[in-house]
């Protein structure tokens, strides 16, 4: 199993068509923060711009979902509609040279590479993107951990899971982690 | 290395790096609602749309055509008994006449504490109700008004005027009022939601209503002291600086449940006043707040009753208590 790719996307999906309603809570509190942060990144940071840009993405995603065909995560679909909605704000706002120039950088960024469209080097950001790849229980524990510096043994109480549990999803979380972010950040990269 | 070692060394350089990293940015909670109640409109109507295919809806037709006439005689003959629908409401307060039709039923007359069903059909007339929703949200609904209650979280104002008033609570699944124009929804908050002609009005007391417009999408948050105007046609209009109380207030107030004061403290009891009212309480000092929420007091009361209530507080007490435009000022005399 790939470990960023958790496998009970495609239900959310089914139970998003079928009309689940704490299927659409899941799926916008999951997603709409890392679609924000995934078009902040991308627009200089413009809060702002990016929220809209968000929320236009999930809108756009929740009018299609018959066209999610599982072949690829679900935060890639939602990314790649993402760069889609930031290209037609990008002819929107013609008059914004500075967007339009990110955008257009963004947009000739290989579409294989995930996150690398960041076009932006930074070690801080290929973290943060990483997360965002992350499955959310992946990001949570690694946040609850470490930058919380919550114990193992707080993490398994608020999660309701055995503390062996909770290790186990820590192991997989750093794993998933590592992954991602040589992968965002480049294998010329090394980890600290 | 040992693999240990390795494991270790591997650990802290993921701890070493979201430490460097930080926590991730979030939207703002503005956003959040907004982008929200957009993103649910968006999914409510997909899901509408996807339910039938064009050829599906063709043959259900057909075959809808075809059953009409043995569903009518069997309804007629084996109507659905009102109560086997989910109860989504009661009636707290009946000021005049109002009737209830639920599920086709004969229209009855709302009396206190009976229940109010899924699918049922208000309409005020020239009497006013206030209704207990599950969720402990309290609705009253003016003169002149009709809606529809679909589902405990879901409402449809067809004309005339609501009041919501969703407690201190936070609310999982607030009530989503459809109005003509779009739909509406709150986080925790008093506002007044009325359809007059063409044109649907928010006003919003405390906290903040946003409205995901049926014409455009666009999600607008309105919040306290402004007042929206969406006419049908997509014009829309702002007012803001407007106060919580004041004549147009007054019909919520009259709908107001009795406050059970017995044993409960002068700042509790002043607290739900200003709330009902619209206005705000300030203490001359700390020691004046400590004492009014020591202070115990006997009784039940009304709203309603407003500057008698608190003249006569004034003399229990032995403090002043007195109301100026939107604020309540009590000190030691």
């Amino acid at each position: 199993m790939n470990p960023m790719w958790p496998d009970n996307e495609q239900e959310l999906i089914d139970r998003l068509m079928r009309g689940d309603a704490g299927a659409f809570d899941q799926f916008f509190n999951e997603y709409y923060p890392r679609i924000y942060r995934f078009a902040r990144r991308r627009v200089r940071g413009d809060s702002s711009l990016a929220e809209d840009v968000a929320q236009a993405v999930l809108c756009r995603a929740l009018e299609s979902l018959q066209t999610y065909r599982g072949e690829a995560a679900l935060m890639t679909w939602l990314c790649t509609l993402c760069r889609r909605e930031m290209s037609q704000q990008c002819r929107v706002k013609d008059d914004e040279p500075e967007i339009r120039e990110a955008l257009e950088s963004l947009l000739i960024a290989n579409q294989a590479d995930l996150i690398n469209a960041t076009h932006d080097d930074d070690v801080k950001e290929s973290v943060l993107a990483a997360l965002d790849y992350l499955p959310v229980t992946y990001a949570d524990v690694l946040e609850r951990k470490y930058l919380r510096d919550m114990s193992v043994n707080a993490i398994a109480t608020q999660l309701g899971r055995s503390v062996k549990a909770t290790e186990s999803l820590l192991t997989r979380a750093r794993a998933a982690f590592r992954e991602a972010f040589l992968l965002l950040d480049g294998d010329s990269r090394s980890m600290p | 290395m040992s693999k240990d070692t390795e494991s270790v060394a591997a650990e802290d350089a993921v701890e070493k790096l979201l430490k460097l990293a930080g926590h991730r940015d979030m939207p703002t909670e503005v956003a959040m609602t907004r982008a929200r109640i957009a993103a649910y409109a968006v999914w409510q109507q997909s899901m509408q749309h996807r339910k039938a295919p064009r050829w599906k809806r063709y043959l259900a037709l057909a075959a809808c055509t075809a059953a009409i006439a043995i569903i009518g005689s069997i309804f007629m003959l084996q109507k659905r008994p009102v109560d086997t629908l989910p109860v989504v409401a009661h009636v707290a307060v009946v000021d005049g006449d109002v009737g209830l039709q639920a599920n086709t039923d004969t229209v009855k007359a709302a009396i206190n504490a009976s229940p109010v069903f899924a699918n049922t059909q208000i309409v005020t007339g020239t009497g006013r109700i206030a209704l207990t929703l599950q969720s402990n949200l309290s609705l009253r609904l003016n003169q002149h008004t009709t809606v529809v209650f679909i589902d405990a979280e879901h409402a449809r104002l067809l004309s005339g005027e609501i009041y919501v008033d969703a407690g201190l609570a936070r609310l999982s699944t607030p009530l989503l009022i459809e109005t003509p124009v779009g739909e509406v929804m709150h986080r925790g908050t008093q506002y007044r939601v009325s359809v007059i002609g063409d044109a649907t009005l928010i006003q919003v007391r405390e906290g903040s209503v946003q409205i995901a417009l049926a014409s455009n999408r666009e999600a607008l948050s309105v919040g306290v002291g402004e007042q929206l105007r969406v006419e049908e046609r997509g014009r829309v209009e702002w007012r803001a600086g407007l106060g919580g109380f004041g004549s147009e207030w007054d019909w919520v107030t009259k709908l107001a449940s009795q406050f059970d004061i017995e044993n409960r403290s002068l700042g509790e009891y002043l607290s739900w006043f200003a709330r009902e009212q619209g206005l705000a309480v300030r203490y001359q000092s700390a020691q004046v707040e400590r004492i009014a929420l020591s202070a115990h007091l006997h009784g039940a009361v009304n709203a309603e009753v407003a500057n008698v209530n608190l003249d006569e507080l004034s003399l229990i007490t032995g403090m002043s208590i007195r109301r100026q435009q939107g604020v309540i000022y009590i000190a030691q005399n």
